[in-house]
């Protein structure tokens, strides 16, 4: 995800995580993963419930997250202690100044995350400028 | 009482009234984020 924190930028957004265990955690991310990134933290997972997070052991170990977790594993990016609600899904929402929502997408299982490209696509679209000019396109992952 | 899921194009929708934390533990109110410009949210499922 950070590596289309420039595209977002250049785009005029901005890209902020948001996490859900102690600062401590959330500190360590930053500096090991994101260390040019805005990190918050959500441990009461209020946000979380906004966006309409999914949670619970199913979601998170259904066979449809094996395949995932299998990349993940062979690119190297095993999982650690867990940091955080173990059980939590995520999710991503481009909002506007206004505080509209002008796209989200809730994380069906672990490992269910829009591409990168999709995103930036997708602000690109919000923000009112042709996506397609820029080598973007906007597959529609939902229907899987 | 929460507020409805965001699920798909939700251009209708607005992000509800939230607090999260920065690196400091300080209240940063959703608002406060947003307001400064179009963001790009991404809520991680956990830190390991």
């Amino acid at each position: 995800m950070r590596g289309i924190k420039n595209e977002i930028e250049a785009a005029g957004a901005r890209l902020v995580f948001i996490g859900n265990g102690a600062t401590a955690f959330a500190r360590h991310f930053r500096d090991a993963f994101v260390p040019d990134c805005e990190v918050l933290t959500d441990p009461s997972t209020a946000s979380y419930a906004l966006l309409g997070a999914r949670r619970g052991i199913w979601i998170t170990f259904t066979p449809r997250s094996w395949p995932a977790i299998l990349r993940a594993l062979r690119g190297g990016f095993g999982q650690s202690r867990t940091q955080g609600h173990a059980f939590q899904q995520g999710g991503v929402a481009i909002i506007d100044s206004s505080g509209r929502v002008r796209w989200s997408y809730v994380s069906r299982f672990a490992g269910d995350n829009p591409l990168p490209a999709e995103i930036v696509a997708r602000l690109w679209q919000a923000l009112g400028k042709p996506a397609a000019a820029f080598g973007y396109s906007i597959r529609a992952r939902r229907s899987e | 009482m929460p507020t409805p899921p965001m699920i798909g194009d939700t251009a209708s929708q607005r992000l509800g009234e939230g607090v999260v934390l920065d690196l400091e533990g300080h209240e940063v109110p959703l608002r406060a984020i947003y307001q400064q410009g179009p963001v790009v949210l991404v809520w991680l499922r956990h830190y390991g």
